[in-house]
């Protein structure tokens, strides 16, 4: 019976790749086992056939032409790390604004929760549709009485729970309390003027003491430039790394 | 001109010393192919393209034996085409059965000697196709073993270095290639030339 491993060794014996020992060893088993000595004459007529393959003409000759040596002696990646250069850098100016928005959000949590919640309050019901629909009734009211609207926005701010319920109250469920509802819709259609959004903040600033001092609630529909930024290197990571791998693809 | 001679004028932009380069090797490049891609179209194909990456790296070369470094190259070329293969199995199976017909069987029979007779011919033909189907059968990492040692006649060293693998690595592969070459080469045994037949019974 012929092993795997004894195959092996014939295999490497008609290449001469044995050490003398081996080379011994396996010669002393040959001239006792002619099973082994037929395997090697098997393998033996495998290689020569295999040698006796013919030597193929190659069909043309493969001399490169003027146009096709000059074509690969461009520089064809030149653009290419400048590209990749590139979009490393938009990327990591991405992350670096990510990472500092992050940081701003993280300042404004940890300072007294009450005046993100003014601010958010505000914000969201200033974005609300109804602003349309409420600013021509009680616009005129709240802009002709002045006082009203800082006697309403001052308990908020004092009180951040409540307004914060308040908040909640005007997204979930509509039946809030006249006052509440009140407030709410004053704060909205006074936001049109600078003057009202002025009281707003101090409002704002009263409460939340100098950590609230810019509460981006201030520009209504607009994003934060911040997140223009953001989204900017986005883009402009994506298009310059699909740029780099079309350039590499040519 | 000598060959370093050449190599240092190709490095330097010279083109025509570059192409007399090519023509002293594109027969071993080429046959090398053909015996590890099993066909002609892809063998070709492999060729143009060692020789222009060739041409591409030439800075690279730091002396060492040319041939050895054009087998490399030519050897990465085909991998590089059988995996390609393997990523669209159905292009694959085409080019594999596209291959006993059309040019090949005359490209088997391209050094034909003048003075063998026509049906001395047709059976070396035979003969070699079948040892080229055989070969095809084989894994392609047993069959490139197979066909740098037995076909090419390169050694274990040279082998290893062209397939980046251990030496031990190449004497198994090759050891299993031939096992299995053996099996397969025993159904063509009548195709053999008689003075292979004669050899065997002798050895026996």
């Amino acid at each position: 019976m012929i092993t795997s491993q004894d195959f092996d060794r014939l295999s490497a014996y008609v290449d001469n790749q044995l050490s003398a020992s081996e080379k011994a060893r396996l010669e002393a088993r040959l001239a006792r086992e002619p099973e082994l000595k037929a395997a090697l004459a098997d393998l033996r007529l495998t290689v020569r056939v295999l040698r006796s393959l013919p030597t193929i003409r190659p069909p043309r000759n493969f001399t490169l032409s003027r146009a096709q040596a000059e074509a690969h002696a461009r520089p064809r990646l030149g653009l290419f790390p400048a590209l990749r250069l590139a979009t490393a850098l938009a990327a990591f100016a991405f992350i670096a604004v990510v990472a500092s928005d992050l940081f701003v959000l993280q300042s404004r949590e940890a300072a007294p929760a009450a005046a993100p919640e003014v601010a958010l309050s505000v914000a969201q019901v200033t974005a609300s549709p109804e602003t349309d629909e409420v600013g021509g009734a009680a616009g005129a009211e709240a802009q002709s009485t002045p006082t009203a609207q800082v006697e309403v926005l001052a308990p908020l701010a004092v009180t951040p729970t409540e307004q914060t319920e308040a908040a909640a109250d005007q997204t979930t469920a509509p039946t809030a309390t006249p006052e509440t509802s009140k407030a709410l819709r004053l704060t909205m259609t006074s936001t049109p003027t600078p003057a009202v959004i002025a009281e707003a903040q101090d409002a704002v600033g009263e409460s939340a003491g100098n950590s609230a001092a810019n509460p981006p609630s201030a520009q209504p529909p607009a994003l934060p430039p911040l997140r223009y930024m953001e989204i900017g290197l986005a883009v402009l990571t994506v298009l310059l790394a699909l740029a780099a791998w079309q350039w590499r693809k040519r | 001109m000598d060959e370093p001679a050449l190599i240092l004028e190709a490095q330097r932009g010279d083109l025509d010393a570059f192409n007399r380069l090519v023509l002293d090797y594109q027969t071993p490049v080429y046959n090398l192919a053909y015996r590890i891609m099993g066909e002609g179209d892809s063998a070709a194909d492999a060729t143009q393209e060692t020789f222009i990456s060739a041409h591409k790296n030439l800075h690279h070369y730091r002396g060492g034996s040319f041939k050895a470094w054009l087998m490399r190259i030519v050897t990465n070329a085909c991998y590089d085409e059988l995996r390609r293969r393997k990523r669209r199995p159905a292009a694959s199976l085409e080019a594999l059965t596209v291959v006993p017909e059309g040019p090949d069987a005359d490209s088997e029979a391209s050094l034909a000697s003048k003075d063998e007779s026509p049906e001395d011919h047709a059976e070396r033909v035979e003969l070699a196709r079948a040892i080229q189907d055989c070969l095809n059968r084989l894994p392609d990492d047993m069959r490139t073993v197979a066909v740098m040692c037995d076909v090419q006649g390169m050694d274990y060293a040279e082998i290893a270095d062209n397939i980046g693998a251990a030496l031990g690595t190449v004497k198994s592969r090759l050891s299993r290639a031939r096992a299995r070459l053996r099996d397969c080469l025993q159904g063509v045994r009548e195709l053999l030339p008689a003075a292979f037949r004669l050899e065997e019974e002798s050895s026996l």
